[in-house]
């Protein structure tokens, strides 16, 4: 049983003539851990800029709780809200920054005390309480952020993008630590990235926006394996795309031609009925390809034909770049101490997948 | 390091400007402490009688008063004025902008005549308000301190508005919404954290108002008329008037001090709060 807390409907933000959101509609879940992925540009900092309600949209509306708030300010909404650069106050030490909410709604100085000193423990910085923000480390100040956005217990806690200016061992690092502070608060997050790899690891649904329209929402494991679009497929990693001709739906799979092979893969929700299909192009994670000298002859695999063009040796995994007859170029992982990985550039192969391990996406992507 | 051949081709381009400043300002300035040690007679009686002569001590006094309130009365609004630059709408930049332009073309003496022919006791001002009967008597606005005060207030304000309007726009956007964010409204943000974060550039301001109008001689000799003299036309008078040169050459020297010990006091300021920053 879900208990929607935000419900966003037909948000629609121009800013003159461009249109940075474009009809969005989203429900967010009490507690849960919300990404909006997208690349730069694709409106998803703007729509966490309505939600935090610094921006007001040009047309739909914004519910919390079944009460309408579109037109209500930042201020009275107090979404804890954590930024890139973090934004912390640098003329007030670490626990007056922290102690800056509390002070607004005006709690005693006895339980302000008690709270902030609790909130700085929970996030390791008891000891630095007395610094300034310009006197902490990058991950320490955005600990900091953390703490002050989340000492008054806020409902909702929005991210923009906060990890972006760490590097990449403090990011994971700090990943971890907003994963256990949302499992510890219980507050709903909405997390702002165009990092694909963190939205996958943090979140409990993803939503991925592009050119201010939301192209898919779902649990990070069903955008990834299922996207419903080339966009959103390209987006969460390396894919391989092989076009069909004269691609027909037939019992819920999809069947065509590539080069001199049949293919098949499940159809998708999408297509219902049986016949011609919108879809035509095959995708395949390349995670799920393996490589052999000659054509699978077991039942419910695809195999296409190929050259090894390179192969990229990365350690555990090595990257084997491979081009069809027609020039299709397909990628795919395979680990180092797999016989597949020893195949070299030049040689002739046989790239297979397992059937449902493919899926259906339409030759455009849906804009 | 410095005698290698790019080195003396580098002093040999920034040589001209301290050659010259110790030329322009070095020189006469010693020579000016050198008078005030040796006229009329060697020795410290002029400085004696700059910190026991009432009459002396009073233009100080008035100088240092009318000063501290010019840097009041300025920074005040050139930070309404900054504030507006900054966060204003294109319309209200370009108002303000076209405000604090068009002072620095007309001349010193252009404006403090300007204000004399607003403010005098047949002057518009006056004329106005005897006219609408909010008065009956001319109010004096002018030949007092209230006239000195309004224009160099008047010649100062552009002066202040641009080390304020700095720090303002060099202030990140965020930390304002992160205040809102949390629950302070516009006007506790405003006390909070806009006003504290921009205090550099107010004690920039306010020290270039306050070292600027120390010097002050054209306004106030014209809007003062005489009655409010202060430290500049004192000197003046003592030099060309009384041909006091000693005593003249110590008040010089005690301005100059006055002013190196708030810049010291400043500078420490201004470095304390860019360690908060």
């Amino acid at each position: 049983m879900t208990d929607v807390q935000l419900r966003a409907t037909g948000i629609r933000k121009l800013f003159g003539r461009f249109v940075a959101l474009d009809g969005i509609d989203l429900s967010i879940d009490r507690g849960e851990f919300l990404t909006l992925l997208g690349p730069s540009g694709s409106g998803k900092t703007t729509f966490l800029m309505t939600l935090a309600g610094f921006l007001e949209p040009t047309s739909g509306h914004l519910e919390e709780a079944g009460i309408d708030i579109t037109r209500q300010p930042a201020e009275v909404r107090k979404y804890g809200m954590v930024f890139q650069g973090y934004a912390l106050f640098p003329h007030m030490t670490v626990e007056e920054n922290v102690a800056f909410p509390l002070k607004i709604q005006k709690i005693g100085a006895a339980e302000r005390r008690q709270r902030v000193g609790a909130m700085l423990t929970t996030v390791g910085l008891e000891a630095h309480r007395n610094k300034r923000p310009s006197q902490l480390s990058g991950g320490q100040q955005q600990r900091v952020a953390l703490a002050r956005a989340l000492v008054f217990q806020p409902k909702v806690l929005l991210l923009d993008e906060p990890l972006s200016a760490l590097d990449k061992n403090l990011r994971e690092q700090m990943q971890g630590e907003i994963k256990q502070l949302h499992q510890k608060t219980g507050a709903t997050f909405v997390f702002v990235t165009h990092d694909q790899t963190e939205a996958l690891a943090l979140s409990t649904r993803i939503a991925i926006f592009d050119r201010g329209r939301l192209q898919q929402v779902g649990r990070p494991d069903l955008v990834y394996e299922r996207p419903v679009n080339r966009f959103v497929a390209e987006f969460l990693g390396r894919i391989n795309l092989l076009p069909l001709h004269e691609a027909r739906c037939d019992g819920g799979f999809l069947r065509g031609r590539f080069e001199d092979c049949t293919l098949t893969a499940p159809a998708g929700d999408g297509a219902g009925q049986n016949g011609a299909s919108d879809n035509s192009i095959v995708a395949v994670r390349p995670e799920y390809m393996a490589l052999s000298a000659s054509r699978p002859d077991a039942d419910g695999w695809n195999g296409v034909p190929a050259t090894v063009a390179n192969r990229i040796y990365s350690g555990a995994t090595s990257l084997l770049e491979l081009r069809t007859r027609s020039g299709v170029e397909l990628c795919l992982d395979v680990r180092s101490a797999d016989a597949s990985a020893e195949f070299r550039p030049g040689a002739d192969v046989w790239a297979t997948w397992p059937v449902e391990r493919g899926f259906a996406l339409p030759e455009k992507s849906s804009h | 390091m410095i005698w290698t051949r790019r080195g003396v081709g580098y002093l040999a381009l920034i040589a001209p400007l301290p050659v010259f400043l110790a030329l322009a300002y070095g020189v006469p300035f010693f020579g000016v402490a050198g008078w005030s040690l040796t006229l009329p007679e060697p020795g410290l009686s002029n400085y004696e009688r700059v910190f026991t002569d009432p009459i002396v001590l009073g233009v100080l006094l008035r100088t240092l008063r009318i000063c501290a309130v010019v840097t009041i009365v300025t920074t005040a609004a050139a930070y309404a004025l900054a504030y507006i630059w900054v966060q204003g709408s294109p319309r209200q930049r370009i108002f303000v902008e076209f405000c604090i332009l068009v002072p620095f073309w007309i001349s010193t003496l252009t404006r403090a005549f300007g204000w004399l022919v607003l403010l005098y006791n047949r002057g518009l001002v006056n004329t106005w308000l005897q006219d609408l009967g909010v008065t009956t008597e001319p109010l004096t606005l002018v030949r007092n301190e209230f006239g000195v005060i309004v224009g160099m207030t008047h010649f100062l304000i552009p002066f202040a508005v641009f080390p304020i309007a700095s720090a303002m726009r060099h202030l990140d956007e965020r930390v304002l919404l992160a205040s809102r964010g949390l629950g302070a409204g516009r006007l506790r943000t405003f006390w909070s954290v806009f006003l504290p974060m921009t205090m550099p550039g107010i004690l920039g301001a306010a020290l270039i108002v306050f070292v600027f109008s120390l010097g002050f001689f054209i306004t106030p000799a014209i809007l003062g008329g005489g009655r409010s003299v202060m430290a500049a036309e004192f000197v003046y008078v003592q030099l060309f008037q009384t041909a006091n040169w000693g005593l003249a050459a110590a008040i010089s020297v005690v301005m100059v001090a006055i002013v190196a010990v708030l810049v010291t006091l400043l500078f420490r300021l201004t470095r304390v709060e860019k360690l908060m920053g």
